[in-house]
């Protein structure tokens, strides 16, 4: 559907990561012992172009998690297809960097050695890695804390170490799972500012971003797409047409932003009211 | 019990020994929970020697206990290689001591060597926990003791059966724990290895074994008390050697100071042998050191 769309000025229109009709289902323990199928998606199709950065918004439940993962090859889809760089993805591809909501940084490991984590499995060198390593250290802010152990250092800066790690290895496409969910509110905005200025600037990236909340997904996309619940499914691709470099003026207080959240927002509430069990509870209309 | 209330529950009342320690002003507080341990230690061990004696008291034969003093005296003479004349033919007591420690070394060395490699596939493989479970419970459950005799058959009163009995006390706790540790690792770890392209060696070596240390510890410290107790046992039972048997050839001789003696010489043998996993714990874990209870 998205395909009949003129891509956005500031994007190559070369997709670089395809997704092809994915359903997913799982089975689901009912109460009477008895095992029923949930359909979490169904038919889902969009597509990356290289730079942009798209998200993914929908209820919270509703498989945004579980499509990342299947475009990570974490999961077998049960139909369709995710192609990446021109081919199939059955694993995890090397060029595919990944951020998790809970982090998943090795306790046992410093700040560095985590960074250096994804290298180390493809067998860089040592010497080359630890530079590589210190390279993104220094971009995502975290010089010094190089020999730190992850329990030492906040949330916040647990995430960045998660991003350098992602970064390191040089990924086509970043992927990243509500990244930001866990991290309280002042430090979640400055972290979006710097993952922008990242992405967009430092060491440009195609980037895939799962997220429950509207601002992040405003604030950061070229792109969002919609997704409905059971199944979920692209039910619209939203385009945010607000000038470039947004970590440099004050992005919250345009017209446009404005008209996009709420936009969003609407989208949000009808599918959580219509599918989230909330009944005939009809809100009024501001 | 007093260890577990929390300290803000625990304000002003607690033990007089610890209050006594903080009252003292000192700075350093790796020195005042050295302090607060050995304090608790000296009476504990006070009041074990006060219960000994009286016992002894009690018996009022010394054949069947010895009180506290004759045995100190007697392990003093073991040490000096001493021995009372009856039992004249067994061995030295720094022989002894030697052997035993061979056992259990090589006994423990054997059963980590072995354990945990079977502990983590038996944590990563649903088939090798198939395998390995029951024979587990099974081990567990009967007394290893009565499979004593039946190594004694098959490779007779040596060394190696010694080693053997060791490492089959001590082989189990460790296979235990280290599946556990692997069991419950947490899966997101595992997802991250594979996000980054894990090999399946890298994921046992860079993620399994690292995030399950902690629990191979903890079962490798078990498994060091089990290793003396088998250790012992085997030499009590078969062969006589070591000090498992010098404490038997004592006893068959009624000399009940100096077999006494020997089992101290065994305890104390074991609080040094178990510093060791102590020490493997400190160094290795300084990453967990917030994770974990304050105590007070």
């Amino acid at each position: 559907m998205q395909s009949q769309e003129s891509p956005s000025e500031l994007l190559s229109s070369e997709p670089i990561l395809r997704v092809e009709g994915v359903a997913k289902s799982f089975p689901k323990r009912q109460s009477g012992g008895k095992e029923e199928i949930i359909k979490v998606l169904e038919d889902v199709n969009f597509e990356l172009k290289g730079g942009s950065f798209t998200s993914i918004i929908g209820p919270s439940g509703c498989g945004k998690t579980t499509l990342l993962r299947i475009v990570d090859g974490l999961l077998k889809p049960d139909a369709g297809r995710v192609i990446f760089n021109g081919e199939v993805v059955t694993t995890p591809p090397t060029r595919m960097g990944f951020v998790f909501q809970q982090f998943g940084l090795l306790p046992w490991r410093s700040v560095l050695k985590n960074v250096e984590f994804g290298l180390e499995l493809r067998g860089t060198d040592p010497e080359e890695r630890k530079e590589i390593a210190q390279k993104y250290i220094d971009i995502v802010g975290l010089r010094g804390y190089e020999n730190n152990y992850v329990h030492e250092i906040s949330a916040g800066m647990q995430q960045r170490v998660g991003l350098a790690r992602a970064l390191s290895i040089d990924p086509d496409v970043l992927l990243m799972d509500e990244p930001f969910a866990s991290i309280d509110m002042q430090t979640r905005e400055i972290l979006q500012r710097q993952l922008l200025q990242i992405v967009k600037a430092s060491v440009p990236k195609t980037t895939l971003f799962v997220t429950h909340n509207v601002d992040e997904a405003v604030y950061l996309s070229d792109e969002i797409l919609l997704l409905g619940t059971h199944p979920a499914k692209v039910r619209e691709v939203v385009k945010v047409e607000l000038p470039p470099k947004r970590w440099t003026y004050d992005l919250r207080s345009q017209q446009e932003y404005t008209r996009l959240r709420q936009k969003i927002w609407k989208f949000l509430e009808k599918e959580i009211m219509e599918r989230g069990g909330f009944g005939s509870f009809d809100p009024q209309e501001p | 019990m007093v260890l577990l209330i929390p300290k803000s529950l625990e304000e002003g009342e607690g033990l007089p020994e610890a209050e006594a320690e903080t009252a003292t002003g000192i700075e350093n507080p790796s020195g005042i929970s050295f302090q607060k341990k050995l304090i608790a230690f000296i009476v504990s061990f006070s009041v074990f020697l006060l219960l000994w004696q009286l016992v002894a008291n009690e018996s009022g034969n010394s054949l069947i206990v010895a009180g506290p003093l004759p045995v100190f005296q007697s392990l003093v003479n073991l040490l000096q290689n001493h021995i009372p004349l009856i039992a004249r033919g067994a061995e030295t007591a720094d022989s002894a001591i030697l052997e035993t420690l061979e056992v259990i070394v090589l006994g423990f060395a054997l059963s980590v060597v072995v354990g945990i490699p079977i502990g983590i596939a038996a944590g990563l493989y649903r088939s090798v926990e198939g395998v390995v479970e029951p024979w587990v419970s099974v081990v567990y459950s009967i007394p290893i003791v009565a499979l004593v005799p039946v190594i004694y058959y098959g490779i007779g009163a040596s060394f190696t059966a010694d080693v053997l009995i060791a490492f089959l006390f001590s082989v189990f706790t460790i296979i235990i724990n280290t599946q556990n540790g692997v069991r419950y690792m947490s899966n997101s770890l595992a997802e991250v290895g594979r996000t980054y392209g894990a090999t399946s060696w890298q994921f046992i070596t860079k993620i399994v074994v690292p995030a399950s240390t902690p629990d191979m510890v903890t079962g490798m410290r078990i498994a060091v008390g089990r290793a003396i107790l088998g250790a012992v046992l085997a030499e009590a039972l078969i062969g006589e050697t070591g000090l498992g048997g010098l404490m038997m050839i004592f006893q068959a001789t009624f000399s009940t100071s100096y077999m006494m003696a020997a089992v101290v010489l065994i305890a104390i043998m074991g609080i040094l042998v178990l510093q060791v996993p102590k020490i493997l714990e400190h160094r290795l874990f300084k990453w967990k050191e917030t994770e974990r209870l304050a105590r007070m």
